[in-house]
């Protein structure tokens, strides 16, 4: 695989490829039509709502009161940033946090069971494909499944945490509250969910890179007198560094907008405790019906993303240079 | 004046904005821009078109039909396959009888606002609407629903319970009238109250009693048994069992002085009061800290909860989960209702007005027929043994409940003291139109308060979110 | 006193969880990836520490699913024991029977979410196959810039999609519809669906088309041909990753439907086994072990046509 990556080029390169055009349906006229599906998708349901959206965040619409409606032009922007009611802040840093810590530990597990499932196992396939599972059980069942598991009163997480006895010492005598209190328990409840479901994504991919690490490469270090964890941190690290960075900003963005999980086990609360960004602006959107407020919000928010895009993009490209 | 009337104007924006000239113009430099160009614009024009054709057969839709009439009946109760088929059973015999058509359209509870708003404005709406809550202020204020004032018989105003008309008046017109009545009654566990050491014949009858109940129970019951199931979830039902408590403390956080105007104070005493009392029972393990009414039925069924405030269906939800609590007379052995224990705030206990009712569509063609709907869904065999007795809630007739052929389902000792006490003490919250987004923050300061927040000050905060909310 | 029962109840299931809580922290990717190389025996302690690890990410990855798997067998007074049984102490089949009554409507749901999931995939591939092919062989004027577009949509948060899309189904009549549902969960699938065709594309070598050309075929030819069977395994990848995405929705699903009879799976989950009046937990965790179970089979037989798809797709190395 590495080995045709090295023939692919830059866009430069694809210049080559195909060197002149034909007329009519050899030519662009193919390119075109090849393209036209994907073009209109993404103008007619991509990005034509977004322009809506966004039209509609200089407006009031509330869809109670449809009819009083107006134009209010740059209103919202101000509110949403500064009046602190409308909680704009606190969902982004919250976003910020889900995704981080998510994306980071199911990295670090992911990688974990990449490794081990790179070993020469017994039953390989077995292992891989039961390792994986969490990945495509779907969301909604996850966060209920998690959603039970954690519940305060006959979860099974607080049967076993109250049961844990080192010789007298009880870490949690006490069942933990964990959707009530000032909610960080809730924020771990719901990170731990995401963490399960996400990292098989990890694993899987950071597995396909593994088998790409070239072995004549780690024999030499061996030879070298490289130690394990040397040649893990001078060879399989930067062998995938490009997957590494890919799919973790992948999973950053995706967790960024996350909403199955959380809507499912906490609705935001307790309080505003998970309220992601998605979340608050479906809540106030649609539960609380404000829908030029959430319009707002998700403009903001589109651009903040877009932001964060610029640097992802970068990685995409620097990767096709390689 | 309708959302299509502000679409139109949007769209005349987008496309003064977005001119075809400067797109084909830009195009000719760029290929990506010409399909990008001209789709959107090609989605401009599609979008132009439709709303006046989907007005088009909206109108025809309703008005249609050939000979027979049609009429459109939303509720949440068809929403569930199951009980859709017994209410399409009954209405089957007002079809026949009638030579109606009706279309039965199902709305899952969380989302019947949303819905009918939407096809209100659309022009679209059903004739006849099952409601709950606030809906018939929200719908009502926004002239979606019709004045049943003159429509309702002198007779059923006799003989309906306290209240259960008012929660359908908004500004002195009455847009909603009962259809099940079903307001929280304080259930006990006659178990847990022996297990405890006390009468189990007599309930806690102020909030006092009640404090030295729970903390008599909190020594003696087990760890994972609490004295009292308070709804602290994110979800507007839990604010519906938090009115009576607010009540009972002396609140009254808001209050419509019956022409539609609103006063708030979210942080007067006895509110403060309530949550302080709230944010004790989670601190002292008297109630668990973070559940929802759902989980407390189950825990509740389970022995694990000893006083609760809970609908009269509760019996029919003991039943569904505990095979030990199967019949009527199981639960009313283990289990008693009550009314709400008295607090500082209140001379008679109280509780919160906690009604299904129907309304018709102000836009309805033929309101004598909707009318004609509303009767056989109120009073007829068909709709009430199939439907409304195994829902669990009180006819909307009140004699029906005491005598007659429909009685005996209500002659229990706990639906007695639904429709003795409770009911009587039931009392309409101060549902604005806007109460559903005011819940939304309410809740959010409730589950704060009840995981440790300083009162005061988060119920200070409470009141700017819901000033803000309903000033726009 | 609760852990004395929980070990007595289930002693199988008691050393299943304990280091799988633990993992989460202590997981460190410091393990040999290439003993098997090196003289077998000096280095069984490896080997052991190897499989130590692999036991706990298992536990990890799979106390959850058992946890599924054993709530579904349960009563339901059962599933609101404390502390809970690890094995159903009187397994039942109860919640199993009653999905093919359609009470809840599981059927419906089951229903929906299977056609819509299948048109988002059919509806996905017809754009980004084409489209990802494109991009990935021709340069044209403006590719770069689409190429650019198209990252860039992958990151638009579909929320701020959502509330027009709203209020434009609104307009058009279409919510509660199936159109409604397939193009609006075509639009979160369809920008990396492109993007993963096109890395797809790019790591199948070009000669053949070449040879294909020589041979006097047609563009269109080659396409049909020799492209199509070559990008197959891409194909199965974006359409398992279209159709997971569909699948897995909730959001659109949740705003976009009303009526009972249009509800997908996971919307049906949360507005009718999480409904009004009970937590059914059981029933649920019967309905979702048979949710899940059509995927993970798939899953499993087609795995290494859909690593193979999706790594070289989305992460070329």
């Amino acid at each position: 695989m590495s080995e045709l990556n090295t023939q692919r080029g830059g866009f430069a390169s694809l210049r080559t490829r195909f060197p002149k055009y034909g007329q009519g349906l050899d030519g662009p006229l193919l390119i075109w039509i090849l393209l036209f599906p994907s073009l209109l998708l993404l103008c007619g349901i991509i990005f034509y709502p977004v322009i809506n959206t966004v039209l509609l965040s200089f407006q009031s619409l509330n869809l109670s009161e449809p009819s009083a409606n107006k134009w209010v032009g740059l209103d919202n922007y101000g509110r949403v940033l500064t009046n602190e009611v409308y909680g704009f802040w606190p969902a982004v840093w919250f976003s910020i946090l889900f995704s981080a810590t998510s994306t980071l530990i199911a990295f670090v597990i992911g990688f974990a069971m990449a490794l081990v499932l790179n070993q020469k196992l017994r039953f390989q396939l077995v292992w891989r494909g039961l390792a994986l599972t969490p990945w495509v059980i779907p969301y909604v069942v996850v966060a209920y499944l998690f959603f039970y598991m954690f519940n305060s009163q006959y979860g099974i997480i607080n049967s076993i945490l109250t049961g844990i006895n080192i010789f007298g010492w009880r870490p949690f005598p006490e069942p933990l509250g964990w959707f009530g209190g000032n909610g960080n328990l809730a924020v771990f409840a719901t990170i731990f969910a995401a963490i399960w479901n996400k990292f098989p994504f990890f694993s899987l991919m950071l597995l396909a890179g593994l088998q790409t690490v070239p072995q004549e490469l780690l024999d030499a270090a061996t030879v070298d007198g490289a130690g394990v964890w040397g040649r893990f941190r001078h060879i399989t690290v930067p062998t995938l560094r490009n997957i590494i960075m890919i799919t973790t900003t992948l999973q950053i963005i995706w967790s960024l907008n996350e909403f199955a999980i959380i809507w499912a086990m906490t609705n935001g609360g307790p309080g505003t405790a998970t309220n992601n960004m998605v979340v608050h602006i479906y809540r106030t959107g649609f539960i609380e019906q404000r829908l030029s407020t959430a319009a707002t919000m998700s403009t903001i928010w589109l651009l903040m993303l877009l932001a964060f895009t610029y640097f992802y993009i970068r990685i995409m490209e620097g990767k096709s240079e390689v | 004046m309708t959302m299509d009337g502000k679409g139109e104007g949007e769209k005349a924006f987008l496309e003064g904005k977005l001119s075809r000239r400067a797109l084909l113009k830009r195009a000719a430099y760029l290929g990506v821009a010409t399909s990008l160009g001209s789709s959107l614009l090609a989605a401009c024009g599609d979008n132009t078109a439709t709303p006046a054709a989907s007005g088009a057969t909206g109108t025809q839709a309703s008005g249609s039909a050939g000979g027979t009439k049609s009429l459109k009946f939303a509720n949440w109760a068809s929403a569930e396959t199951a009980t859709k088929d017994n209410i399409n059973k009954a209405l089957a015999v007002f079809e026949k009888d009638n030579n109606v058509k009706i279309e039965n359209i199902g709305i899952p509870f969380d989302q019947v606002l949303q819905q009918l708003t939407t096809m209100t404005n659309g022009g679209n709406p059903p004739d006849v609407m099952q409601l709950s809550g606030n809906w018939p202020y929200a719908l009502g204020g926004a002239g979606a629903l019709a004045d049943l004032g003159s429509l309702v018989t002198d007779d059923w105003r006799k003989d309906a319970f306290t209240n259960s008309f008012e929660v359908g008046t908004y500004k002195g017109t009455l847009y909603a009238v009962p259809f099940t009545v079903t307001p929280h009654g304080f259930w006990y566990s006659k178990d847990l109250l022996t297990q405890a050491g006390l009468d189990p014949a007599k309930p806690p009858k102020t909030i006092d009693e009640l404090n030295q109940a729970m903390s008599a129970m909190r020594s003696k019951l087990p760890a994972d048994a609490y004295p009292i199931g308070i709804d602290i979830s994110k979800t507007e039902y839990a604010l519906v069992g938090f009115w009576p408590w607010i009540w009972t403390f002396g609140g009254n956080p808001m209050a419509d002085d019956g022409k539609g105007n609103v006063t708030i104070n979210w942080a007067d005493d006895g509110t403060v009061a309530a949550f302080t009392w709230l944010q004790g029972l989670v601190k002292n393990k008297l109630t668990p800290p973070d559940q929802a009414i759902k989980a407390e039925r189950e825990l509740m069924a389970n022995g694990k909860i000893a006083f609760k405030l809970d609908g009269p269906y509760l019996t029919g939800i003991f039943a569904n989960t505990n095979p030990n609590l199967k019949t009527v007379e199981a639960v009313n052995s283990k289990f008693g209702v009550s009314t709400t224990p008295t607090g500082q705030g209140v001379s008679k206990p109280v509780t919160a007005a906690d009604i299904h009712n129907l309304g018709i569509s102000a836009q309805a063609k033929d309101k004598a027929l909707a009318w004609k709907l509303i009767q056989f869904l109120t009073t007829s065999k068909e709709v009430i043994t199939t439907f409304l007795i195994p829902q669990g809630g009180m006819l909307p007739r009140l004699s029906y409940n005491t005598t007659g052929d429909y009685a005996k389902p209500y002659a229990d000792p706990i639906n007695q003291a639904f429709i003795k006490d409770v009911i009587p003490s039931m009392r309409p919250p101060a549902y604005g139109p806007r109460y559903s987004t005011a819940a939304s923050f309410i809740v959010s300061a409730l589950q704060e308060i009840a995981g440790g927040a300083d009162v005061k000050q988060r119920l200070t905060r409470l009141n700017d979110e819901v000033k803000t909310v309903y000033l726009g | 006193m609760s852990e004395n029962q929980a070990n007595q109840s289930g002693q199988p299931g008691d050393s299943l969880v304990r280091p799988g809580v633990e993992r989460e922290k202590r997981a460190e990717p410091d393990v040999p990836q290439e003993f098997e190389f090196t003289p077998r025996k000096a280095f069984r302690w490896k080997r052991v520490v190897v499989y130590l690890l692999l036991f706990g990410l298992l536990i990890y990855a799979f106390f959850p699913t058992f946890w599924l798997l054993s709530t579904s067998f349960k009563p339901q007074l059962e599933a609101f024991q404390n502390p809970p049984t690890w094995w159903p102490r009187n397994p039942t089949t109860y919640s199993y029977g009653i999905l093919p009554q359609d009470q809840q409507g599981f059927v419906t749901y089951f229903k929906n979410s299977l056609i819509i999931g299948v048109c988002t995939t059919l509806l996905t591939l017809l754009a980004a196959t084409p489209g990802g092919y494109v991009l990935s062989r021709f340069r044209f004027r403006g590719a770069r810039a689409l190429i650019l577009v198209i990252l860039a949509t992958q990151m638009f948060p579909y929320v701020t999609i959502l509330i027009s899309l709203y209020t434009l189904f609104r307009q058009l009549n279409l919510l509660n519809s199936y159109p409604a549902l397939i193009l609006s969960f075509t639009t979160f699938s369809l920008p990396f669906s492109i993007w993963m065709m096109k890395g797809f594309c790019d790591t199948v070598p070009t000669d053949m088309e070449d040879a294909g050309r020589v041979d006097g075929l047609s563009r269109l030819g080659v396409l049909r041909v020799i492209v199509i069977p070559l990008i197959g395994p891409g194909i199965t990848a974006v359409g398992f990753f279209a159709f997971i995405n569909a699948w897995n929705e909730l959001l659109y699903a949740l705003t976009l439907t009303s009526s009972p009879d249009m509800r997908t799976v996971p919307a049906g989950f949360v507005l009718t086994y999480i409904g009004e009046f009970q937590d059914r937990w059981p029933d649920m965790m019967a309905a979702s072990v048979i949710v899940s179970l059509p995927i993970v089979v798939f899953f499993t037989v087609f795995q290494r046509q859909l690593v193979s798809g999706l790594t070289a797709g989305a992460v070329k190395g």
